[in-house]
């Protein structure tokens, strides 16, 4: 792998001397220490009379161990052809979205009965990662409630559900059946005699005491709380010993497939091209993978990807000033999956054309919101000013989520970019350093207060002259995405910087400038992988990796960053189609 | 099904009519007398962010008779003074060995007693999630007889950060994948403090409706253990855990006590509106009716109630009536804490100490203290209106514990944390005292004590051992 660019590298120095020192024993990371002498990261904390709380104390340097994705490039090369390395594959549990989505395909439940359920914590920065897939009694009986209501619905409509004439051709035919054809679906697999076996004694157990409509409603309910509903169970087919990878079987590969695109079950389409081990070569798989990604689902996991990159569902959530209403929150944030579809799925699918687009998605009450001109009952593409506007990074919603009730944050934007455009994040503040903004001045620019303040304090001026530029580029944007022209105490904005730390470090004029110059950058791209990685595997990426993502860069680079290419190329890798072989204990 | 029996509101509407059910109504009085010898006892950890205001909160003497500053007003009533203890001078060792970020480091060994497990690096700092089983989960464990073990509330716990800032519990061995989040949901809550029964259901509909959720329930256990019988390691704990929670919710089923008056179901809010800064005082009021109710009818005996997350971004103003405008808009829980100014007077390295604007983030943070002090006397002032089966108040038989993940957000710091105690467990705490106990002893003490309060036999430690030196005596009656 290509990279040496991994997030904890750049920082540690700016923020703590003595991590510095331990980054120096790294050898492959003093290429940092050389850049952060340049920077002039300095880190003078000293560890004082602060009671254990602060950062320094007992803090011994683990940046080094969770350096997942240093692979050591080249010399792999071979390696990557002569053995299949997949990776671990821990369990997947449907995510809350995933369960209303499959709800939706499976029964026609629109109702997104998810919503309520205990939300899954976020591990790297995506919520449908194995290790953020918390197992809690208030779970399990939101888990209970939520297979209770939806039989219930499901069998009021019987016929639907069930299209079997029980007086004709008697229920137990008709439960049998019913047992057979439901259950690949919501087990999302063809089930075994011995599995249709025991729902048929559960359904004889279960007839004794209630009606016909009521034993369907506990099958329908025992199902929807089944681990082949709830989770993923993979076992893989077979392989010739137990020390070599394992293909995954045709139902757990179009399992991988429609979530990964779809976020939801696989359709009959896909069902049927696992029955028929047409899911077996690498042309099958990309058949598929192909006609997931243009299927109008396609959408939906691009949609959900940027949603959780963004956090756009917090816009429903945000303080602004009275005139951000809910519904310009939503706006907001249909604002930006628009985008992002129509880039990815309709356009050149560039991650440097999302960085630097001039279009976006907007109605008339949105347009009026931001001031622009309408037009539009519904949402519709609208071109922008590209003096002014810059794709994804410019969006009402991120300028919003990236700001304080009543005033920007160039401190949030700047460190989101570093952070999820270039996979750099900035380390945090130290504990016992003073975070509000300074109170608005009407004779000092909000730049010059920042400035000031970092600049004052020795803790914060290393890391946050690197943060701060990236951020006062985006000065024309206000607290609420809206464009201004001057500042609110009326001073002129100067959205102008350096890019510092980056491969495509320079002076840039404002935010349009900046954007371009990331448009370049090709850490920014091997973030892109790393996070759709993230996301698609539900894992970090680790050393053993290393053939996986070196093929994914590759990939990406000859594509000139397509995206598209890169979420069929996700469905094609080894760690995609194989289990290693330590999975399974014998 | 032994345990189960009727509500009065139940037998007196439905079921066919007031001449089949009064009959059941004798029988319902007999069986809560028949329990009535000894009350239960109960206990709530109580959770606010970013510690207190020191100057407004610690009483100038120690003992009785003491004084309450500003943010402890609100227990200044007639009804609350007597219940009230103070306990300064214990500190969080384990959260001073995991060290790194402040408030992760306190969130994580808050009821833990351990420090990190699973530290790395990531966005912020060096961090990890709690080392150990928390102190509420421990004591659910020991302590049985009511039908859930343990209930778990948030107000806006699971919004922002979705990590070891969201959560405060954790069960055996501690690590994100025994994390254990609140329920922020006060409609999904008060399904599981009732088990989702339906109103007015008669008591052979009732029992139909649970042998029948049981039997599936069962049916899927099996499923889960045999799938996990065929997985790695990791995998095989995950769905073997999942089998245990499922017979746990058969089992809290089969129990399910329906003797006592069950309060309104709370509206449904959505789950972008649960999140609104202004519902929280709304969504925080449920969740406390429901806690009382779920005390009153003996449905559980150990409960959290967490609100928001540690260096939460509430905004207060909303409903916080206050002049906080001419401040910016800057009025955001975690970035008022960082400015104010700790009791020693100390702020934050070489920032420099002009502006005003740190007294002001004082006077801001001790509003937010109080109010969240005032809602715990409205809990607290609740359980004691309830009146309990020994004829004492649900309060006399209770304790709330007030935890925080640090003691003061100018500097951090992880010593005198500022512990409120409401309630006495039924006489074997002291009330009415504050005690200062000079920062000698690790909150592993004060959870042993409270285990010992309890009434959990040999409860001798917890947490890290290292810091355990034994009950806090002289807490105890």
């Amino acid at each position: 792998m290509s990279s040496g660019t991994k997030a904890p590298g750049l920082w540690p120095g700016c923020a703590d001397n003595r991590r510095l020192i331990m980054v120096m024993t790294k050898d492959r990371r003093t290429y940092f220490v050389f850049l952060l002498g340049l920077l002039g990261c300095t880190g003078s904390i000293a560890p004082d009379s602060r009671d254990g709380a602060g950062n320094v104390a007992g803090n011994s340097n683990t940046a080094g161990t969770g350096g997942n994705g240093t692979g050591s490039g080249g010399a792999t090369a071979s390696i990557c052809k002569t053995s299949i390395t997949p990776g671990p594959s821990p369990l997947r549990r449907l995510t809350r979205w995933e369960y209303n989505n499959t709800v939706a395909d499976l029964l026609g439940d629109v109702t997104h009965p998810a919503d309520q359920f205990v939300p899954e914590a976020v591990q790297l920065g995506f919520d449908n990662n194995a290790d953020g897939a918390t197992l809690s009694a208030v779970l399990i009986s939101q888990q209970e409630d939520a297979a209770g209501r939806l039989a219930s619905v499901a069998v009021a409509k019987l016929s639907t559900l069930l299209a079997c004439d029980s007086a004709a051709r008697g229920e137990e035919v008709c439960a049998t059946e019913f047992i057979a054809r439901f259950g690949r679906r919501a087990l999302r697999h063809t089930l075994s005699a011995a599995e249709r076996d025991r729902f048929e004694a559960f359904y004889k157990q279960e007839r004794a005491s209630g009606t016909y409509s009521e034993t369907i409603e506990q099958i329908v309910r025992a199902m929807l709380l089944s681990p082949y509903f709830l989770y993923r169970p993979e076992f893989g087919g077979t392989a010739p010993d137990a020390k070599t990878a394992r293909p995954l079987s045709d139902h757990e590969l179009a399992s991988r497939l429609s979530y990964l695109f779809w976020g939801s079950m696989p359709d009959d389409v896909l069902q049927d091209a696992a029955d028929a081990h047409q899911l077996s070569t690498p042309q099958q798989i990309r058949f598929q993978a192909e006609r997931l990604l243009s299927h109008a689902r396609g959408q939906n996991s691009i949609k959900n990807f940027y949603s959780q990159w963004a956090s756009l569902s917090q816009l429903s959530s945000t303080t602004r000033d009275r005139i951000y209403t809910p519904q310009i929150a939503a706006l907001q944030q249909q604002e930006t999956e628009a985008f992002v579809d129509e880039i990815i799925r309709k356009g050149d699918g560039r991650w440097s054309t999302m960085l630097t687009a001039p279009l976006s998605f907007q109605n008339d009450t949105l347009s009026a919101f931001y001031g622009l001109p309408g037009g539009n009952k519904a949402l519709t593409q609208v071109a922008l000013d590209p003096r002014r506007h810059s794709g994804l990074l410019t969006q009402g919603s991120l300028m919003t989520l990236l700001a304080h009730p009543g005033q920007t944050s160039p401190v949030l934007r700047g460190k989101f970019l570093l952070e999820r455009v270039l996979c750099l994040p900035p380390p945090p503040p130290p504990n016992d350093v003073d975070l509000t903004v300074p109170a608005p001045d009407p004779n000092v620019s909000p730049r010059q207060q920042l400035e000031q303040k970092t600049q004052t304090v020795s803790q914060c001026k290393g890391c946050h002259a690197i943060i701060n530029p990236p951020g006062f580029a985006f000065d024309h944007f206000d607290a609420m995405g809206r464009w201004r022209d001057a500042e609110e105490n009326k001073l002129a904005i100067d959205a102008s910087g350096e890019l510092l730390g980056t491969d495509v470090d320079g002076p840039f004029s404002d935010h349009v400038d900046l954007a371009r110059l990331l448009a370049e950058s090709k850490t920014s791209r091997e973030c892109v992988v790393t996070e759709w990685f993230r996301y698609a595997y539900g894992r970090d990426h680790g050393d053993i990796d290393t053939c996986t993502v070196d093929e994914l860069h590759a990939s990406f680079e000859a594509s000139k960053g397509d995206i598209r290419q890169l979420l069929l190329d996700l469905a094609e890798t080894e760690a995609f189609r194989y289990l290693s072989a330590l999975e399974v204990s014998p | 099904m032994s345990r189960f029996r009727l509500s009065r509101r139940t037998v007196l509407r439905g079921g066919g009519g007031i001449t089949v059910a009064l009959p059941f109504l004798d029988v319902m009085v007999q069986s809560r007398r028949a329990t009535a010898a000894v009350s239960p006892k109960r206990i709530v950890f109580w959770y606010t962010t970013c510690g207190t205001v020191m100057q407004n909160w610690r009483p100038a003497t120690t003992g009785k008779n003491f004084e309450l500053k500003a943010i402890l007003k609100p227990f200044d009533t007639p009804e609350l003074r007597p219940h009230l203890t103070l306990v300064s001078g214990v500190s969080m060792e384990a959260a001073k060995k995991s060290g790194g970020n402040g408030h992760a480091a306190g969130m994580t060994a808050m009821l833990t007693c351990q420090s990190y497990k699973e530290r790395k690096p990531t966005e912020f700092g060096d961090v990890g999630w709690g080392g150990g089983i928390s102190i509420d989960q421990d004591l659910k464990a020991r302590i049985k007889g009511a039908p859930l073990s343990s209930l778990e509330l948030g107000v806006q716990t699971q919004n922002q950060y979705k990590n070891f800032y969201s959560y405060m519990s954790y069960g055996q061995d501690g690590g994100s994948a025994n994390a254990v989040p609140s329920d922020d949901d006060p409609v999904s809550a008060y399904k599981r403090v009732f088990s989702s029964l339906p109103a007015g259901a008669t008591r052979t509909e009732i029992e139909r409706i649970i042998k029948r959720r049981a039997s599936v329930l069962d049916f899927v256990s099996d499923d889960y253990k045999a799938l996990s019988a065929r997985l790695g390691s990791r995998d095989r704990m995950l769905l073997e855990r999942h089998a245990n929670l499922i017979r746990e919710l058969e089992n809290g089923l089969a129990a399910f006590d329906n003797a006592c008056e069950k309060p309104m179901q709370p509206a449904t809010l959505a789950r972008d509106a649960l999140y609104r800064d202004a519902n929280m005082p709304a969504v925080g009021k449920s969740q406390m009716d429901l806690l009382a109710a779920a005390f009153a009818c003996d449905q559980t005996r150990v409960a959290t109630l967490q609100w928001a997350e540690a260096q939460a971004g509430q905004v207060y103003t909303s409903f916080i009536n206050t002049d906080w405008t001419k401040q910016g808009d800057e009025l955001y829980h975690h970035g008022i804490s960082h400015a104010a100014v700790a009791a020693s007077g100390a702020t934050f390295g070489d920032m420099p100490k002009s502006t005003g604007v740190q007294l002001d983030a004082n006077e801001k943070l001790t509003l937010i203290n109080t109010w969240y002090a005032q809602q715990l006397a409205y809990f607290a002032k609740k359980l004691h209106d309830t009146p309990d089966a020994d004829g004492k108040t649900v309060l006399d038989n209770t304790t709330i514990v007030w935890v925080t993940e640090i003691s003061e957000g100018p500097n951090h710091s992880f010593n005198n944390m500022p512990y409120v105690l409401m309630g006495g467990l039924g006489g074997s705490l002291k009330t009415g005292e504050f005690f200062d106990y000079k920062n000698q002893r690790a909150h592993n003490d004060l959870f042993i004590t409270l285990g010992q309060a309890m009434g959990v036999p040999n409860y001798n430690t917890f947490g890290d051992p290292a810091f355990v030196k034994g009950p806090l005596d002289t807490l105890l009656a």
